[in-house]
């Protein structure tokens, strides 16, 4: 019972990152339909930025506020430069710069940073905590996890529902010929939604460093989690990659946890292909209502 | 007021525009008529920045607008209402209305709705219901409501009786009648309805192969039955 308990909270936790990718491919996917297949990469190289902060001995709560800078930076500066000139051509070549952006930055962090796994700090305990000698099967660190996606998330919903800018980007997504007839400036939105994925990204690249070590492709496996969350909400669902990122990190730690942990990565696939199969609109997904 | 001079636009090798050119004065509606494939929309979308002019002028209120961006058309008070509504159907009644004017810092948003749902009470009661749920005659009110969110001085409007039941139509032109002459707008109304159009209008123009072949007051147009068998059959 209790390892079932501390199954639970754990894939919980680890959904909870999942979830902060997966809400990075959703906020894409909705302005541009574009799958950003490099968002794990982009999210590896802001952490390696915020690694090689902390090694030079500044505090982590600004190395990840900085983070969180460059790769709000680095999402405009890709979207300006690359994927803006893609999307002139045919719908697959996005798609392909992406990859291209994901092998690049890959190579580069090797390049810089050196292909071995390397720690990351989580400043806060991975210890599960104890009271009164009864493990409750949660860390200070997996607390952390959660008040940082809850404010992240709560930031991402009030920008979205309660502020001007937060329309103008949702009508961007939703009709960008109607927005730009109505004055608004649709490629800048389309520019401030990679920035934003980049930046949530870069949030949980530093979330899942400490647990999944940080080298150039560490964050591969997580964007497959994400991927298939993602998908399961829908692809233009926040709330639905939310679920389904949830869904994910407790399926792959229950599956880790009684049949192995070999068996997570398959078990990943297996899920993604189900999913696809039985209901590839996702659940969560607001299409058949666009249909009326 | 809103000055064409020999607009012309293709797209690739097919010349949908060819040197049109065309007024609307001040507090003046012109009908623009014409079969299908005319070129009425793209005149449209030209005006409004969607298609790229291969030649010619456009102005309003003195200023050139030819091949700007859309974005920045709009902001020199040019509102183009495109034909099947163009409302952002995901988003409430109250958001598409904000949407109407979110550039414009110095207007004031709430009297602006409010003014909008008097001028079109069905609207009101449906404040924060999804712009999906609305009937086609609801969504028109909608999309035109939402263009005079930024106290636009041009107008252009694409087909707004297409699929409407007539009563909702004679209301809507009704209204455009009102708004042109109460707020002094400038409004370029295009429509395959010609009885219904030509019967706000003051002048009218027939698009024919993207060429203008009859460009007149709008109450000879109507009563020209050997011009209305011809190109606007009826």
């Amino acid at each position: 019972m209790t390892k079932l308990i501390t199954l639970l909270l754990i894939g919980a936790s680890n959904g909870l990152i999942y979830a902060v990718v997966a809400i990075g491919l959703v906020l894409i996917w909705r302005s541009t339909r574009v799958v950003n297949f490099a968002q794990a990469a982009m999210a590896m190289f802001s952490t390696y930025i915020a690694a090689s902060l902390i090694d030079r001995k500044v505090p982590y709560f600004l190395a990840f506020i900085l983070a969180i800078v460059f790769a709000f930076i680095m999402g405009s500066v890709i979207e300006r430069t690359l994927m803006r000139q893609a999307a002139k051509g045919t719908p697959i070549s996005s798609v392909i710069v992406a990859v291209g952006v994901l092998i690049t930055l890959e190579a580069l962090a090797g390049v810089i940073w050196g292909a071995n796994l390397r720690n990351f700090p989580s400043h806060f305990s991975l210890v599960e905590i104890k009271t009164g000698g009864v493990k409750l099967g949660i860390s200070p660190f997996d607390i952390y996890i959660f008040v940082a996606v809850l404010v992240l998330l709560l930031a991402l919903v009030y920008l979205f529902q309660y502020t001007k800018l937060g329309m103008m980007m949702r009508a961007s997504a939703f009709a960008p010929e109607v927005s730009r007839l109505l004055g608004i400036r649709v490629g800048r939105m389309l520019t401030l939604g990679w920035a934003l994925a980049s930046a949530a990204g870069a949030v949980a690249g530093m979330l899942a460093a400490p647990r999944v070590f940080l080298f150039p492709n560490n964050m591969d496996a997580v964007l497959v989690f994400a991927f298939t969350a993602a998908i399961i909400g829908g692809l233009d669902s926040p709330v639905g990659a939310l679920i389904g990122a949830l869904v994910m990190g407790i399926s792959l730690s229950l599956i880790g946890g009684y049949l192995g942990s070999d068996l997570e990565n398959p078990g990943a696939f297996v899920i993604l292909v189900v999913v696809l199969m039985a209901r590839p609109q996702g659940i969560f997904s607001s299409i058949a209502e666009r249909r009326v | 007021m809103l000055v064409i001079e020999k607009l012309s636009a293709s797209y690739g090798p097919v010349k949908a525009l060819k040197e049109v050119s065309l007024k609307v004065d001040r507090a003046k509606i012109t009908a623009v008529l014409g079969a299908n494939g005319a070129g009425k929309t793209t005149l449209l979308r030209t005006l409004s920045g969607l298609v790229k002019a291969t030649n010619g002028n456009v102005s309003v209120d003195g200023n050139e607008i030819v091949n700007k961006s859309p974005e920045d058309i709009a902001r020199c008070g040019v509102a183009h209402v495109p034909e099947g509504r163009g409302v952002v159907q995901e988003m409430t009644i109250e958001e598409n209305l904000r949407l109407g004017a979110v550039w414009k810092r110095d207007v004031d948003v709430k009297s602006k709705i409010k003014w909008v749902y008097e001028l079109f009470p069905p609207l009101e009661p449906r404040a924060q219901k999804a712009a999906f749920t609305l009937s086609g005659g609801e969504r028109q009110m909608l999309a035109i409501g939402r263009a005079l969110m930024a106290e636009p001085r041009t107008l252009l409007l694409d087909e707004p009786s297409l699929g409407l039941a007539p009563l909702v139509t004679s209301n809507i032109m009704a209204l455009l009648r009102r708004l042109c002459d109460e707020q002094g707008l400038s409004v370029l109304l295009v429509e395959q309805n010609a009885r219904s159009a030509l019967s706000v209008a003051d002048d009218a123009v027939v698009l024919s192969l993207g060429e203008v072949v009859v460009a007149d007051d709008a109450k000879k147009v109507m009563s020209d039955s050997n011009l209305r068998h011809h190109y606007l059959g009826f």
